[in-house]
């Protein structure tokens, strides 16, 4: 048993435990809270040619980001690891299933249905900053700018649709598993987990 | 039949490119512009290249700045610009250097109203596009 996974594989015996547990690293609150106001500026200074170098600095903000997130995805870094929460298309409509029947397990990190929206969110992310820069650069790739455009503008507008659809996740969760998940990714800190929570370092879902 | 309809396709195919990339879809769009000046002042005589090269050179004081659509599309809208803000190369306006330009209403219709706003701070009217787009029709 590596330390990493002693470190994870919290089991409560006391299931009326309200302890608090860290569970959002500091990279991962200070990446979140700096994406929303990246994203943000980048999508308020989107239209006009006068603010064409806010919007760009902003995206590079944004890309620089993601990369980083997804270096720290990569590492054994706990809640944040990429392990910890893997793409499951599966699961994750049976816990929207189970969700709507109103016996969804409450999950300490992402939950299968938060982690598509996730990857979704990384993918259009990645896809909106290349988009971005190759039609800010033009004609690196394809001699048609207006391909570009059409895809920055598709894929950054589905971004913003997932966006939606994350906080709505949020928001939900928040009230079935009476979770305050914005002050989590604030402090890092959540209600400790009655049951077993399946770490990275896992083969099989904790049944 | 076979061959009727692969003819047909390929017809269709080149009148679909055609619709596209070249001159005649931007003075189909300058048309319709002439049409809706038409319609908005009944007293408009059509549209003007002369009307349109004004335009395009007229200097507006926006942000502290002397600003005209030549500033960034260079005097002569056959060559390629610069931005005047992110110093980025901007691919030549007049049809005649760049077919791309004007053959979808759509996008002409956001980048006019994009750039009207920037500049001279409203949406330009359908004589002002009409004649914008004349003025460039007239650059070989």
């Amino acid at each position: 048993m590596t330390k990493d996974q002693s470190d994870l594989d919290i089991r409560i015996q006391d299931e009326e435990d309200s302890s608090q547990q860290y569970v959002w690293d500091l990279f991962v609150r200070v990446f979140h809270w700096s994406l929303v106001a990246a994203f943000s500026v980048a999508f308020y200074y989107r239209e006009s040619e006068w603010d064409r170098l806010i919007h760009v600095y902003a995206g590079y903000t944004v890309a620089a980001l993601l990369l980083s997130r997804i270096v720290w995805g990569f590492m054994k870094t706990g809640y944040a690891s990429f392990r910890a929460f893997p793409l499951n298309p599966i699961h994750a409509v049976r816990y929207v299933w189970r969700l709507f029947q109103g016996r969804s397990r409450r999950f300490i990190g992402h939950n299968p249905a938060g982690s598509v929206v996730i990857y979704s969110m990384l993918f259009f992310g990645l896809t909106t900053v290349v988009s971005g820069f190759l039609l800010y650069n033009d004609g690196w790739l394809i001699d048609d700018p207006g391909y570009f455009k059409d895809l920055h503008y598709y894929v950054s507008w589905g971004w913003l649709f997932l966006v939606v659809i994350h906080i709505l996740g949020v928001v939900t969760e928040s009230i079935v598993h009476q979770d305050n998940l914005i002050k989590a990714m604030i402090t890092g800190c959540k209600r400790r987990s009655k049951r077993t929570e399946k770490s990275f370092s896992q083969k099989t879902p904790a049944a | 039949m076979k061959k009727t309809s692969f003819v047909i396709s390929l017809f269709l195919a080149f009148a679909s490119y055609s619709a596209h990339a070249d001159v005649v879809s931007a003075q189909k769009l300058a048309d319709k512009y002439a049409t809706f000046a038409k319609h908005a002042n009944p007293s408009s005589t059509g549209l003007s290249a002369s009307d349109g090269k004004a335009f395009y050179n007229r200097e507006i004081t926006v942000k502290g700045q002397q600003v005209a659509c030549a500033s960034c599309h260079t005097a002569n809208p056959a060559d390629a610009g610069k931005h005047i803000v992110t110093g980025k190369p901007i691919r030549p306006l007049a049809p005649s250097a760049n077919p791309k330009r004007f053959a979808d209403i759509d996008k002409v219709e956001k980048e006019f109203t994009d750039h009207c706003n920037d500049v001279i701070g409203r949406d330009c009217s359908a004589q002002e596009k009409g004649n914008f787009i004349t003025y460039l029709l007239s650059i070989k």
